[in-house]
């Protein structure tokens, strides 16, 4: 599954996993004792002041023991994180970063030539709020492991998307800011097998949605698509050309497997949205490096994403486009 | 005495009392019965608005649809050439596809235009099946041009025919059901004929469409 040249950087990798690892279990056991020791101190304070015992001689002392009671417990907090993300989840991270910078992008590129892999990029949230595919902008927004090239004909490029929107809520504390993500899995952006000139949006039937300018509300002819799906477009005639009978029948399949897929077909590209319940191109660090699974799992995720360009035919060229 | 003009009097006031309710009753019911009418009078008009509006989407779709049939016919002589060229056994299908193309030029837009169209388009798809036999015809670059342009025009033709269908069938509805037939009957309007698929694949031969 991994190529031959990598067989060396995998055990390199597997070494430093395990003093990763190790050191991640040390700090987390130091924190969970010193955290223990804290509140033993808090707790034993607190009775100290409860017996009343300072009356006698620590009398004079008891606004430093209330000092040391209340400021104990952030100070703690305080380096307990810091402590925690310099010796447990820093190292961890460095060492998925360049399991992936170093080992997937070796797998994507002798697997998948005309894919180039680079996992710190993402697709740029104007491509994502810019679809339209959400009736509103996201406030929170990330994108990683980007992948561009071509499958076949089409040009492609998908990467990971997640997308938070702030809420306010009102309760009897005051006014608590909440986010609540709306969309996380995978956004694909394809150059389309046709020329078209006007925008189409393909949404899911049971959410409300909201017209754009100039937009209609585009009835096709096939029932099990118009069950789950809702089409709005720009031109009546223009839509029906980017959603031919066999496309509808592909999308309604792909909203059968995936879900809440939504797609949209603006500026000769298609923008596809397949919401995932897990993270997709990850390592993991209670994996071990030289594990084929984990490289499996990598190309095949790869692989499901390709596949979506076959499952909607844009490979089949027989138009003016080529 | 007293009493005979009390009497009087209270008769009196009673009968002014009666008026008052007459006439806030009469001037109550002529109110409803001018709110009705003009809701009514609103109602027809709006439902007047939609026919309209449905009659005017499918004379946008029809026209996209003409648009698009007279691309297929201004491509048809260039492809005729081409073929002639590379397959001489096949005069009589590319003649009979000339002699298609001459007379669904005229009738554009007639029940009989259609039906030419249809037959235009069965015509076509014999033209490309034959070409199968001519590897050379099928390696010319022009050839390969013009039978992807047709491709895209055919399948632009669907969408039109597929778009006229669905502003015909809203009309049709608006025209057929109640109560807008009562204002469509009124003002003359009347269902329209769909535009019958042709009953042949608008995909070169061995692919698939989009």
């Amino acid at each position: 599954m991994a190529p031959e040249s990598l067989a060396g950087l995998l055990a390199e990798l597997e070494r430093r996993r395990w003093v990763v690892l190790k050191g991640y279990w040390k700090t987390v056991a130091w924190l969970l004792l010193g955290t223990s020791l804290v509140v033993g101190i808090f707790a034993a304070l607190i009775w100290i002041l409860d017996q009343g015992l300072w009356e006698s001689h620590l009398q004079p002392r008891s606004d430093l023991i209330a000092l040391t009671l209340f400021s104990l417990p952030p100070i703690w907090l305080f380096v307990a994180a810091w402590a925690f993300r310099r010796f447990a989840n820093g190292p961890k991270w460095r060492y998925l970063y360049r399991f992936k910078a170093e080992v997937f992008t070796e797998v994507c590129a002798h697997h998948f030539p005309t894919l180039k892999y680079e996992p710190a990029e993402g697709i740029h949230y104007t491509h994502f709020d810019g679809s339209g595919l959400f009736p509103y902008a996201c406030d929170v927004y990330r994108s990683e492991d980007r992948f561009t090239g071509t499958m076949g004909k089409t040009t492609v490029t998908f990467a990971e998307a997640r997308a938070e929107r702030k809420k306010r809520r009102l309760t009897s504390e005051g006014i608590k800011t909440e986010y609540h993500e709306y969309f996380r899995g995978l956004m694909l952006v394809a150059d389309f097998h046709k020329h078209f000139h006007s925008a189409v949006r393909v949404l899911p039937a049971s959410e409300d949605f909201k017209l754009l300018s100039r937009e209609q509300r585009v009835v096709t002819e096939d029932p099990d698509f118009e069950r789950s799906f809702v089409v709005l477009g720009t031109d009546q005639t223009d839509a029906r050309y980017v959603l031919s009978t066999s496309m509808l029948n592909r999308i309604w399949k792909l909203g059968r497997r995936f879900g809440k897929v939504r797609l949209g077909f603006r500026d000769e590209n298609l923008i596809l949205l397949l919401p995932r319940g897990r993270d997709q191109f990850e390592p993991s660090l209670y994996r071990k490096a030289t594990s084929r699974r984990q490289i499996q799992q990598f190309v095949e995720d790869i692989s499901a994403a390709l596949e979506l360009v076959t499952e909607l035919n844009l490979n089949t060229r027989i138009w003016s486009k080529r | 005495m007293n009493s005979l003009s009390n009497r009087r009097r209270r008769g009196g006031q009673n009968a002014h009392v009666m008026d008052g309710f007459l006439f806030t009753g009469w001037l109550l019911a002529s109110g409803c019965a001018v709110a009705i009418f003009l809701a009514v009078l609103g109602g027809m008009v709006r439902i007047f608005n939609r026919l309209v509006r449905a009659r005017n989407a499918c004379g946008n779709a029809w026209s996209g649809a003409e648009t698009n049939l007279k691309k297929r016919h201004d491509l048809i002589p260039n492809l005729v050439r081409v073929v002639e060229a590379y397959a001489d056994h096949e005069e009589t299908v590319l003649a009979e596809v000339a002699g298609l193309r001459e007379r669904a030029s005229r009738e554009v837009g007639t029940t009989e235009g259609m039906s030419t169209e249809g037959r235009l388009g069965r015509a076509l798809f014999d033209v490309r099946a034959r070409v199968e036999a001519y590897p050379q015809l099928q390696a010319n670059e022009q050839f390969l041009h013009l039978a992807a342009t047709l491709n895209e025009v055919e399948e632009q033709i669907s969408a039109s025919r597929r778009a006229y269908n669905a502003a015909v069938q809203a009309l049709n509805n608006l025209v057929e059901q109640f109560p807008s037939l009562i204002v469509a009957r009124m003002s003359g309007f009347k269902p329209r004929e769909y535009f019958a698929a042709d009953p042949v694949v608008h995909a070169a031969p061995g692919v698939s469409g989009g």
